[in-house]
């Protein structure tokens, strides 16, 4: 998703208790890291926060076309 | 009859003292969130700051939870920081960050409540309410590990939370 509508966002993977995630001259900082660690090919992260982080990003509409349950 | 909301605007006062690379640092934070049922659960969406939420089973658990994840901010922003200046420097930033179609929702709520449109169900109906437009928003970061710095009890705080209220 983020590929799709925050085209060269970065993901910061290096804190204790969540994921960053900078697009633009914003920072999201507070995706939670759920039960399955740090593995990036593992990550389950309620649709909630994914859909928090879209409005925060003013990007919701292009989210909800890439993942159809947002 | 009114009928039930489904948002609910809040306001919140924190006060964390976070421990960090070679400083002590309190942070007080004065802000205002969204309370709403989605996907059948309970959700606190983060107004000012804007980039955090989560949830919980019911209000309660869900204020508890979003208590929670704003600590855990704190505590990496603190993990990632160099020293005091970096910490407050990302602090002030994660506050100022106001969710803007966040804030729609929650003036609409405001509106709401205040308009007498609809009345806020239980247990809601149980929260202190204050004036959304005289609540101080915003956030102090003081460095506490300073010398001849004074402490006394009654710079304690507890948590507070209200709902927004109507006039």
């Amino acid at each position: 998703m983020l590929d799709e509508c925050a085209e060269g966002y970065e993901w910061v993977d290096s804190k204790p208790h969540n994921f960053q995630v900078k697009w633009k001259d914003k920072t999201y900082p507070s995706l939670p890291k759920g039960e399955h660690g740090k593995s990036a090919s593992k990550i389950e992260i309620e649709r909630g926060h994914v859909r928090k982080m879209a409005r925060f990003f003013d990007i919701l509409d292009c989210a909800k076309k890439a993942l159809e349950q947002l | 009859m009114t009928k039930p909301r489904r948002n609910h605007a809040i306001v919140f006062s924190f006060r964390d003292t976070v421990e960090g690379n070679g400083f002590l640092a309190r942070v007080t934070t004065r802000g205002r969130a969204l309370l709403a049922n989605d996907d059948n659960s309970w959700w606190v969406y983060g107004v000012q700051p804007g980039a955090i939420a989560d949830s919980g089973d019911s209000p309660q658990g869900a204020y508890a939870s979003f208590r929670q994840a704003f600590t855990k901010v704190l505590f990496d922003f603190a993990a990632g920081a160099a020293n005091f200046t970096e910490f407050e420097r990302d602090v002030q930033a994660f506050i100022a960050a106001v969710d803007e179609s966040e804030e729609g929702r929650w003036r609409s709520a405001v509106e709401a409540l205040r308009s007498g449109e609809q009345e806020p169900e239980a247990p809601f109906d149980q929260l202190p309410r204050v004036n959304a437009d005289e609540y101080d928003y915003g956030v102090v970061v003081e460095r506490l590990d300073v010398g001849q710095r004074h402490f006394t009890p009654e710079e304690n705080r507890i948590d507070e939370y209200a709902l927004t209220n109507c006039a």
